[in-house]
């Protein structure tokens, strides 16, 4: 009897001990991995004139505006600093997911901080007319290292018909 | 000679030494967003920094899309934009000390959570058989044994 009741107490002892531990080993890990992001990443979107993911104009006149929604959001894990360019290309130059060789026609700044979304709206126009005109969005990230911004492999794209004489 | 060589000098530099240039201004904004990152590393509040630094960064937007038009303006702009990047210079060595309190303030706190739960665990070691037989038996002292 007195034997069983030995092991009874170990029995005890050994869950009260337990769940006292697992709850300390719980409290560490949610300090040590609050803040960790295994997987950290930027979002680069462009929304429609009613910001959503439609709607997109396909025809625009030379030298008129359009608003389209501009969309970016930060999960390095750190502030990041971001540049949004514009970019016109043709069919010939598309698939490449490259920055585009030829000077922005716009350019967009923003600092995020970790897990914070920017969305704004953005006129453009576009100056000469064309078939099939590339409108490309480069996701550009600064690099303090080089004390540059450098191109993060995500693009946005949108094809449009420029009609209308060029300006 | 010596101040006559300063005057030359400050001549030299024109209209830069009293305005701001977009590369000038670019360049302190992006000196501040590094002391930013720092900071925020250091576990300091960035938010504040981080907004100052975004109107600066649209300052700077704003005096590049009218340069060509109004120069004086857009040198106006730069010249605010680079007066909020130093101030943010200026402030993030603050956050960071604060932000490294802070770190060393919850790293304390978790080490006398810890402290407490092992102690607690080792009186638990020592008494939780105790008061689990008290507690058996309470439950059990209405119990009535019946002869077999």
């Amino acid at each position: 009897m007195e034997g069983e009741e030995g092991v009874i107490d170990d029995d005890v002892r050994v869950a009260a001990v337990g769940v006292i531990l697992l709850i300390a080993v719980f409290n560490l890990s949610g300090y040590y991995l609050a803040n960790r992001n295994v997987e950290p990443f930027s979002e680069l979107g462009i929304l429609g004139p009613n910001q959503k993911i439609a709607d997109y104009p396909t025809s625009v006149l030379t030298g008129q505006n359009f608003t389209l929604y501009l969309y970016v959001g930060n999960h390095e894990g750190h502030v990041a600093y971001y540049q949004v360019l514009a970019k016109l290309g043709n069919r010939s130059n598309a698939g490449i997911n490259a920055s585009l060789p030829v000077q922005p026609i716009a350019s967009y700044s923003m600092l995020l901080l970790d897990n914070q979304t920017y969305l704004a709206p953005i006129t453009l126009s576009l100056k000469h007319n064309g078939t099939d005109v590339r409108l490309v969005f480069e996701l550009w990230v600064f690099q303090t290292n080089t004390s540059s911004f450098a191109f993060d492999n995500k693009i946005n794209q949108l094809y449009l018909n420029v009609t209308g004489p060029s300006i | 000679m010596l101040l006559m060589a300063f005057v030359v000098f400050a001549a030299l530099l024109g209209p830069t030494a009293h305005g701001q240039s977009a590369p000038q201004a670019a360049g302190q904004v992006a000196q501040a967003y590094a002391a930013v990152l720092g900071a925020e590393r250091d576990g300091g509040n960035v938010t504040a920094l981080v907004a100052k630094l975004n109107t600066a960064v649209a300052l700077i937007q704003q005096a590049e899309a009218v340069n060509a038009t109004d120069p004086s303006r857009a040198q106006a702009l730069f010249s605010q934009a680079s007066s909020l990047a130093q101030q943010v210079l200026q402030a993030a060595p603050g956050v960071a000390a604060a932000g490294r309190s802070s770190v060393f303030a919850g790293q304390i706190e978790l080490f006398v959570e810890t402290a407490v739960l092992v102690a607690l665990a080792a009186v638990a070691y020592i008494f939780a058989p105790r008061v689990f037989w008290r507690l058996w038996l309470r439950t059990r002292r209405d119990w009535r044994v019946k002869k077999a």
